[in-house]
């Protein structure tokens, strides 16, 4: 699960979603995606580490990224970097769309537009 | 790279770079790491999170497991190997029975196309056209009683008229009555078959060639030999065909050998030699009886209807064909035209199938319910085995492992167990297997004879194994659910600061005892069923048969094949009688063609067959009422069986004629016949007629009555005749009574025989309490298998209730070592423990109860001379249950209370 600060729970789609989406800037290892998304979503979702690791090796298994033990020269020292794939690129299309409709139609609820 | 180790990496990797983070924020390092592993959380848990992701993910998981159980087994020997036999013995013995069930029952005629085949049987109510007994009885149908015996003209109208509906062949097995002398072997079982006989079974040859129609010719020499015959007298030699067997001093030229396995229709009579139907001759007595068409004893008849024809149509065809063979030749008397009946017999005889089906069905219930209690015996010592384990498990909880994870992780274990039972239990099986059919024999020798070999071969079967396979998978789950389910629910922290299970206080778990209850309960019913069988076989040997069958011996002899003719025989047997009788040892001799508990002829002449009476005054209810047996016996006869002479007096040597072609006219009748034909009279002044009325009611005269004489226990005696043994053709058997053992004579009487006459062979020699014994030998076996059973039973039942109050003790210790040190005697401490085995054992001698008076009625069948509802067995079952309880509490409740409260209480 994907927490907020105040420990709001996301949905796991959602999770799968985000890890997508910062993959799609180029090849990152775990630690790498958990301060990304923290960092974007100025520090509100922090990524559980009981979620990350298992998300990760989900959306490998589905083929929608790919992993690979490569050097980061800086530290001379190889991490597991992961890497979107094209049907990756595929699926992040699908749940965007999907997402924006969710949350187009959570909007609604939320914010009625003004009645006419 | 190994994907364990690719995790452990990647997830190391984050938690340095976690904590470097720190160190940059201004951390100390090992603070920093600190922290950075605390915000990581569980570990395991993530990796475990990972690695239900992993789709490969149980198969990993379950060798991890297996790797695991099997490290846990290997750490206690002694457990593992006891639970492993146990479940071997349990699933290879069960194994091996069902095997049987399954050979008898499932597996079809080892012949072609077997459900084509069809049995020939028929009926009439006046069977007038048929020479009195020479037919053999077929298979009870509903309501109807059949023949199952054809005469030749009748077989051969049969085939050649029905050809085009059915293939018919013809079968005969002479049995013993006839028995054929092979100078290299002594005496085999001879089929002779027809023709077509192979055609029609569709049996091809395991060497050389099979007969053909035009070997069934007269003078014929052409034989087949069994596989089995040709394994065992010419070591499995290929040049076998070139030799010859010298049958009843004629010489036959082997021409192939049957395939392994081929026992022709019937497994209850497997042929040594089969020769074609036309050489029977050499077999009967005096005229060709495939000339004789009222003698009905010649063919079996099997034949195969293709499965798309009308099976009524050639029913009717053959039935047709068989009434013509008749109006042939119709006999004097007015006669019912015979109905024929066709009997599937794709699975072979039923006569087997119900002979055994009872004993082996309850071998098998038994054996199961052996299975069973091992089976909690093994669950209950791994659920103690498991408490042992609560810390283990406690901290492996408590560090994140699921509950469903270490049930899978426990079930393993007893999968592991069971699966490795399972393979040496099949492996058992097979082994059992190869020995099955003389343990089949030993369970029906009243039908087969203990010496006959049933050759049904239990070969590797999809149905035995998925059944083996279905018994391991139950003895694992039954075995390993419930300690399983039950080691896991712990009370972490309880069990973790104690070391032991404190969550359900000090009780005994519900599981064990369950499981006593159940070991109980099934201990009971068989200790009971062992009790019953008990006294059923005292009950056999301690009723009379009506002769005493202690130091008999009997020897068989047919100076037929000798060469003494037929006028010369009644003397023949006189000297013999004479010869054997001045033998030091012997206190009296004999001789009869049809004496007590011998070996009933299968054909020809059958002695056991009911001859037609005609007496006086009698009116019969129903014509085979007005029948009666008939022997011939030499004088003395009842003197040396010691049958008691009722009324009048036995046969002397002055009854002997000079000239047999006067049949004496006297006769000894036993009570059975004297109640019934010639009753309330003085059957001394009787005189009766055989062969049917109207007879000459005066042939006979009584002579005397003797007492019924039964072969077993279990018969009613009928109407028997005993007239004097004249010139026969058949086999007749010399009876010698000894002052001694009477196997020690063997020797002996062949020897004064083979000078008296060196041509006339001697056979059999047995002695007649061995003949009784093999007649109760299916009770016997029973018997003993179910007291080795109910010990076992007990023995288990016994480790069990140990193992639980053992149990119990030491984790009572401290609450014990409390209770003595506030004033509790040794006594109370005894019957705190023993009240601990009251409960389960109380449950199980109940439920025990239900169920023995619920399986009482199975056992009715088998019980003699009492009723299988006998409360008196059951209480002194019970009773023995009891005292085995308490043996076995006796020593956890005395190490109760010897705990010394000072030193329980300094326990932890």
């Amino acid at each position: 699960m994907v927490r907020t600060t105040r420990r709001d729970v996301v949905l796991r789609g959602t999770l799968d979603m985000l890890i997508l989406r910062t993959l799609l800037w180029g090849p990152q290892h775990g630690h790498d995606i958990t301060k990304h998304i923290q960092r974007t979503t100025e520090d509100v979702l922090q990524i559980d580490h009981g979620s990350l690791y298992p998300a990760l090796h989900r959306l490998r298994r589905k083929g929608w990224i790919s992993a690979n033990w490569e050097l980061h020269k800086a530290r001379n020292r190889e991490f597991k970097y992961y890497r979107l794939t094209p049907a990756g690129r595929r699926q992040l299309v699908v749940e965007e769309k999907q997402w924006q409709r969710v949350s187009r139609a959570i909007a609604l609820v939320m914010q009625p537009l003004p009645e006419k | 790279m190994n994907p364990e180790d690719d995790l452990e990496r990647e997830l190391r990797d984050h938690i340095d770079l976690e904590s470097e983070e720190r160190v940059e924020a201004g951390l100390a390092p090992n603070r920093a790491r600190e922290a950075a592993v605390r915000a990581f959380g569980s570990m395991a848990r993530t990796k475990e999170d990972v690695r239900e992701t992993w789709g490969w993910m149980w198969v990993e998981r379950l060798a991890q497991d297996v790797n695991f159980a099997a490290r846990l087994l290997l750490k206690n020997p002694g457990f593992s190997a006891t639970a492993i036999l146990t479940l071997a013995l349990g699933t290879g013995v069960t194994t091996a029975i069902f095997g049987q069930l399954n050979a008898l029952f499932w597996r079809p005629l080892p012949v072609h196309r077997p459900h084509e085949l069809r049995m020939l049987a028929w009926s009439s109510s006046r069977p007038a056209f048929v020479a009195m007994p020479n037919v053999a009885p077929g298979p009870h149908l509903p309501g109807v009683e059949t023949y199952g015996s054809f005469s030749y003209a009748a077989y051969v109208s049969m085939r050649d008229g029905a050809q085009a509906t059915s293939n018919l062949a013809c079968w005969a097995d002479l049995g013993e009555t006839r028995p054929v002398v092979m100078r290299e072997v002594g005496f085999g079982t001879v089929h002779f078959v027809s023709g077509n006989y192979f055609d029609v079974l569709g049996v091809n040859p395991a060497l050389g060639r099979l007969f053909t129609p035009s070997d069934d010719v007269p003078g014929t020499t052409a034989a087949v030999i069994s596989y089995r015959f040709w394994r065992r007298s010419f070591g499995g030699d290929g040049g076998a065909l070139r030799r010859t067997i010298d049958l009843n001093g004629k010489t036959f030229s082997i021409v192939g050998v049957t395939p392994a396995g081929f026992f022709g229709v019937d497994p209850a009579t497997t042929p040594d030699v089969m020769v074609p139907v036309n050489a029977i001759q050499l077999a009967a007595a005096t005229t060709n009886p495939l000339q004789n068409p009222v003698i009905w004893a010649v063919c079996r008849v099997v034949g195969r209807v293709p499965a798309r024809a009308n099976e009524e149509q050639a029913r009717r065809v053959a039935e047709n064909w068989l009434q013509e063979a008749i109006r042939a030749t119709p006999p004097h008397d007015s006669y019912e035209p015979p109905r024929l009946w066709f009997i599937d017999v794709s699975r072979g005889f039923s006569t087997t199938r119900d002979a055994v089906l009872r004993p082996v069905v309850l071998l098998l219930v038994v054996v199961i319910a052996i299975v069973v209690i091992a089976c909690a015996n093994i669950a209950g010592l791994l659920i103690v085995h498991s408490a042992a384990r609560s810390r283990e498990i406690a901290t492996r909880l408590a560090l994140g492992a699921s509950r469903s994870r270490l049930i899978r992780q426990l079930l393993t274990e007893s999968a592991l167990l069971s699966a490795l039972g399972g393979v040496f239990g099949v492996g058992l099986a097979y082994g059992l297997a190869r020995l099955s059919p003389a343990f089949i024999s030993r369970l029906m020798p009243t039908l087969y004879g203990s010496d006959r070999d049933l050759s049904l071969v239990m070969a590797p079967d999809a149905r035995v194994l998925l059944f083996a396979l279905v018994a391991t998978a139950i003895t694992g789950l039954v075995c390993g659910t419930l300690p399983a389910v039950w080691a896991t629910r712990v009370d972490l922290i309880a069990a973790i600061k104690d070391g032991i299970v404190g969550a359900r206080g000090g009780r005994g778990t519900l599981g064990d005892r369950a499981m006593v209850a159940v070991q109980s309960a099934i201990s009971l019913v068989l200790v009971f069923g062992a009790g019953l069988l008990l006294q059923t076989i005292t009950n056999l040997r301690a009723t009379p048969l009506g002769f005493q069958p202690d130091h008999l011996l009997y020897a068989k002899v047919e100076p037929r094949t000798g060469g003494v003719p037929n006028s010369r025989r009644a003397q023949y047997f006189a000297d013999a009688v004479e010869r054997v009788a001045a033998i030091p040892g012997v206190t009296s001799a004999s001789a009869s063609d049809d004496p007590p508990l011998s070996t009933r002829p299968s054909i020809f002449m059958n002695g056991s067959a009911a001859i037609p009476v005609c007496a006086p005054g009698y009116v019969a209810r129903t014509p085979d009422e007005a029948t009666t047996a008939i022997a011939g016996v030499a004088p003395r006869f009842f003197a040396t069986v010691a049958t008691r002479v009722i009324a009048g007096r036995e046969f002397e040597w002055r009854d002997l004629p000079r000239d047999w072609s006067q049949f004496p006219r006297i006769a000894i009748v036993n009570e059975a016949f004297a109640r019934r034909f010639v009753a309330g009279t003085n059957p001394l002044q009787q005189r009766f007629g055989m062969g049917g009325c109207p007879a000459d009611q005066t042939t006979f005269a009584i002579i005397g009555v003797v007492s019924d004489v039964k072969n077993a226990p279990r018969d009613v005696a009928g109407p028997r005749v005993y007239l004097l043994l004249g010139p026969t053709g058949n086999p007749v058997t010399l009876i010698i009574r000894s002052a001694a053992a009477p196997e020690r004579l063997i020797t002996t009487v062949r020897q004064t025989m083979a000078e008296f006459n060196v041509d006339v062979p001697t056979f059999n020699e047995t002695s007649v309490v061995d003949l009784r014994d093999r007649q109760m030998r299916q009770e016997q076996l029973l018997t003993d298998l179910l007291i080795v059973f109910g010990v076992v039973a007990l023995g288990l039942s016994a480790i069990g209730i140990y193992g639980m109050l053992g149990y119990l003790v030491v984790r009572r210790t401290r609450d014990i070592g409390v209770r003595m040190a506030l004033g509790a005697s040794q006594r109370d401490i005894v019957r705190l423990v023993l009240r601990e085995a009251v409960v389960p054992v109380g449950f199980g001698l109940l439920f025990g109860m239900i169920v023995s008076m619920l399986g009482a009625r199975g056992m009715q069948a088998i019980v003699f001379g009492m009723s299988a509802y006998d409360v008196r067995t059951l209480a002194i079952a019970s009773a023995v249950l009891v005292a085995t309880a308490l043996l076995a509490s006796a020593i956890p409740a005395w190490r109760a209370a010897l705990i010394d409260p000072l030193r329980a209480l300094r326990f932890e």
